[in-house]
């Protein structure tokens, strides 16, 4: 066979590898978690997780582009990993392309406890994984997901392989995943090289003869090979130059128009989300803190958090005063108590789940600033946190009562630097030199629907909370 | 068109033009000329031909002024910043030409502190930063022109604590002040005891060391000279608005985050109070939230010491947000210069256009992005004349054989292109 008589042949089997029907959803996940253990103690044993990935759930319909943005750790790039299946969940489902009825029927019974799913919804509820939960599928269902989802890594001089020439890094999944003889396979690479801008002439290169901008190019025609439904896209331009990056973004506009496809988009560029993106979610420290269309989140953020980093991002023109975050993210191995963003959040309340640690770190903040801390610092021997109960222990040279004063909130030297924190002491006592205590029960924010009709994780748009 | 004004243009060929421009009106009156860039060349001689990384750079820098250097990956724009240090290693660079004139805080030997040009009306003397001695320049690193690198955590010893760190700055700069503070009669010790007793506050503290610190003549000093240190260095932390400065002292790098890693940094750059603080890429590692208080920071205390910044980023968004005036490099050469309104509402090089088109706002949401088309030229073998002459939407015949000279458009609004050189309007050459 010739190759001039190829081409035809070549596109009719590119389109043969998407699916045969077009389903409304093409990603569902609910109650997504990626724990990893930290290991301590002579034994390594387990000690504690690090929560990646908490608890997320969301669906991105078909034609999308759903962006995500945060902040560095917020396991924007964990999520990633765990919906193209390169790293297991720890918990939690995720389904690709379903069709819209049953995307709802599923997150139905999974919305209900174990204890009020009746057993024929727990069958119904396996049938349905088995067709389309990505880690429960097997055979032509699971070859279905792999052929249909591909990923672009954020440093393509990384995700390339150096000893491979370009046309061998492209042909690799259509080896994989077509019956194409040899030559077809290099009828189809140039096909694509056209496709992403590059040309011909990058066949037969090695990546280190490319630029970061050519590198990515060719990553993304690594990635549209086979025609998928979805591609995940892991910082795609954060490694390039802004003149470069306009050409990727316009490249991978292009492509989404010519092939049909839907794209997750994770990026911590507040401009480049809201350049492309349709849907945006907001992670913060592995969990989805609000999740809109692009339009509502960028003019009217409901979450503080996202009021914040688009305030503070200089990509967006706020025209007024910017927001100021105090304090870095915290250890996401020992997160905040309630609401994880409650100890630098600039709207926070009394309610949104303080503990000893902040009173700890108020002391510590202000030890420079203030006198009456420092004093009140230095005298403090030891203290004992566990959730929303603490224990502060001073040394014999303070006044006990004073010091109970001071930490109650009573007197004004730590109240003058957060009210809502001293709002939520429910309890004070005094134990020998020991201050105990114990502040609101508040429980971590869920997604809910605000009034305005989006997902928030927040309690000042919950009824329950006043 | 007429011919501009002749005082107003500047080639990029001549070391002996003095600048006449407006361009420091620009900037607030308080502010006066603290460096100045001229023609500067770096020359790289590598197996593959002689990389021309700088080809004709030409700046001022004025004291309490923020200016921003911008450009893509391999403008040239941190070599710039790095050649003000001496910091280029050369070989294997050199430079074929250029100066970097920085005023010094000795009167001008011509006009003896009343003002000439040698000295620029400042009084003061220039001296050129690439022909300094290594000795000198010493005195100068740290001292006078401070520096933040990227990555803090690789730009901070791992296996030292804070302390070590800000005593070491504070030593090296503020060394004697701070001995005198704690009393120590700096002056009547002998040479050796004095590196003694310096290496001791330092932290730097071998066996052996530790020994001859504590015989007699030495072992009064050393507890107070730790004092003032100590002091000084939770003063500079305390400026810094790091939680906890006492606790910090004694962490090591890898048990802080990189924010308030680098607000040590910025701590132990301004030790000295220098007048010139070179900033390379230094928010590009942080997030959004922690840069928007590094920025923040570093505009309170330029502006209580009256710092001149340079800042080095290829963030345009950041650049609209902090900088008074912007230079925008292109392949080793400066494209444009002028304030940030200038360049930003009113930009008139193609490259400086198109850089800015590049950039997602408001108005591209859901579009497309104009961009440059193309992507940057191998520096061994620039295009001839204009470097950007390869990629410009604009091109004009005599943009591939001549190199623009820079024009003043006004306002210290300055351009290296043809579109505003008077050949435009020569015949012969359109």
């Amino acid at each position: 066979m010739s190759q001039s008589e190829n081409p035809d042949n070549v596109t009719d089997v590119g389109t043969a590898l998407s699916s045969e029907t077009k389903n409304e959803i093409i990603l569902q996940c609910t109650g997504l978690k990626k724990y990893y253990p930290v290991t301590g103690g002579v034994f390594q044993r387990k000690i504690s997780d690090v929560k990646a990935v908490d608890s997320v759930d969301f669906r991105i319909q078909r034609g999308d582009i759903q962006g995500i943005v945060g902040e560095s750790g917020c396991g924007k790039s964990t999520l990633a990993r765990v919906l193209v299946n390169l790293n297991e969940p720890t918990d939690g489902n995720i389904y690709f392309d379903v069709p819209g009825d049953i995307a709802d029927e599923i997150a139905e019974i999974e919305n209900k406890t174990d204890d009020e799913r009746t057993s024929a919804e727990d069958d119904r509820l396996e049938e349905l994984k088995s067709e389309y939960e990505i880690n429960t599928v097997t055979g032509k269902r699971a070859k279905h997901y792999r052929e249909n989802v591909q990923f672009v890594f954020q440093n393509p001089s990384n995700s390339l392989n150096p000893r491979k020439l370009i046309h061998q890094t492209v042909s690799q999944p259509l080896k994989v995943h077509t019956d194409l003889q040899t030559v077809e396979r290099e009828e189809r690479v140039r096909e694509l090289l056209n496709q992403v801008g590059l040309g011909e002439d990058f066949m037969y290169r090695y990546p280190h003869q490319l630029s970061g901008g050519q590198k990515q190019r060719v990553a993304i025609a690594r990635a549209i090979a086979t025609n998928p439904d979805f591609i995940v896209l892991d910082e795609p331009t954060s490694a390039l130059d802004v003149s470069v990056q306009a050409q990727i973004l316009n490249l991978l506009q292009d492509l989404r128009e010519e092939l049909d496809l839907t794209y997750l988009f994770i990026t911590h560029d507040l401009g480049v989300i809201r350049h492309v993106a349709t849907n945006v979610a907001v992670m913060y420290l592995g969990k989805v803190v609000e999740n809109a269309s692009r339009s509502e989140l960028f003019q009217e953020p409901e979450h503080p958090y996202t009021e914040a980093l688009i305030s503070s991002s200089p990509a967006i023109e706020t025209g007024g005063d910017r927001i100021r975050l105090s304090g870095d993210v915290p250890d996401p191995e020992d997160r905040p108590t309630g609401c994880y963003f409650h100890p630098r959040c600039h709207k926070s309340e009394s309610f949104c789940g303080w503990n000893g640690t902040d009173v700890l770190s108020i002391l510590q903040v202000n030890v420079t600033k203030d006198e009456r801390v420092e004093t009140l610092f230095d005298e403090l021997n030891d203290t004992e946190i566990d959730g929303y109960h603490a224990e502060f222990e001073f040394t014999n040279r303070v006044d006990i009562q004073r010091v109970k004063g001071e930490l109650s909130g009573e007197e004004d030297t730590l109240r003058s630097h957060n009210d809502e924190l001293f709002d939520a002491v429910t309890d004070v006592d005094v134990e020998g030199q020991t201050v105990v205590l114990s502040f609101r029960d508040i429980e971590t924010p869920e997604l809910i629907e605000s009034e305005s009709g989006r997902d928030v994780a927040c309690h000042l748009y919950d009824d329950d909370y006043e | 068109m007429n011919d501009p004004p002749a005082e107003k243009t500047r080639t990029t060929d001549g070391g002996t033009v003095i600048r006449q421009g407006t361009e420091g009106d620009a900037s607030t009156g308080s502010s006066e000329l603290l460096a100045e860039v001229r023609d500067l060349r770096l020359y790289f001689d590598t197996d593959r031909g002689v990389v021309k990384a700088l080809d004709g750079v030409d700046f001022d820098l004025y004291s309490g002024e923020i200016f921003a250097l911008v450009g893509e990956t391999g403008c040239g724009k941190s070599i710039t910043a790095r050649s003000f240090m001496q910091l280029v290693p050369t070989p294997p660079g050199r430079y074929p030409s250029g100066r970097i004139q920085m005023r010094s805080r000795d009167t001008c030997d011509a006009c003896g502190g009343s003002g000439c040009s040698e000295c620029r009306d400042t009084g003061n003397a220039f001296r050129d930063l690439l022909s300094v001695t290594a000795s000198e320049m010493e005195h100068i690193r740290g001292d006078r022109i401070a520096m933040i690198f990227q990555d803090p955590e690789e730009t901070l010893n791992p296996s030292l604590t804070l302390r070590s760190h800000l005593a070491e700055a504070i030593l090296a700069h503020q060394g004697e002040e701070v001995m005198r503070e704690a009393g120590v009669p700096v002056d009547d010790l002998n040479g050796i005891s004095k590196r003694m007793v310096r290496r001791y506050a330092s932290a730097e503290r071998s066996p052996l060391l530790t020994y001859i610190c504590s015989l007699p003549p030495l072992r009064k000093h050393k507890s107070a000279i730790r004092d003032a240190v100590r002091e000084r260095s939770l003063e500079l932390l305390g400026q810094t608005q790091l939680p906890n400065p006492k606790a910090a002292l004694s962490n090591y790098p890898h048990e802080m985050s990189g924010g308030q890693l680098q607000r040590v940094m910025i701590a132990m750059a301004l030790a000295a109070r220098p007048d010139l603080l070179v900033a390379d890429e230094a928010t590009t590692a942080l997030d959004v939230t922690t840069q928007a208080r590094i920025i923040e920071l570093v505009g309170e205390l330029q502006s209580e010491y009256n710092t001149g910044i340079l800042y080095i980023t290829h963030d345009l968004e950041l650049v609209s947000d902090i900088a008074d005036r912007v230079g925008v490099m292109y392949a080793g050469s400066m494209a444009e210069i002028g304030t940030v309104d200038h360049v930003y509402n009113d930009p008139l090089h193609p490259y400086t256009k198109g850089l800015l088109n590049s950039v997602p706002s408001e108005k591209t949401v859901g579009g497309r992005l104009q961009g440059i088309d193309g992507s940057i030229p191998d520096l061994t073998n620039p295009p001839k004349g204009c470097r950007f002459c390869t990629r410009c939407p604009d091109v004009m015949d005599h943009c591939s054989d001549v190199e623009p000279a820079i024009t003043d458009e006004g306002d210290g609004h300055e351009v290296a292109c043809h579109l505003y050189t008077d050949q435009r309007d020569d015949g012969s050459l359109t």
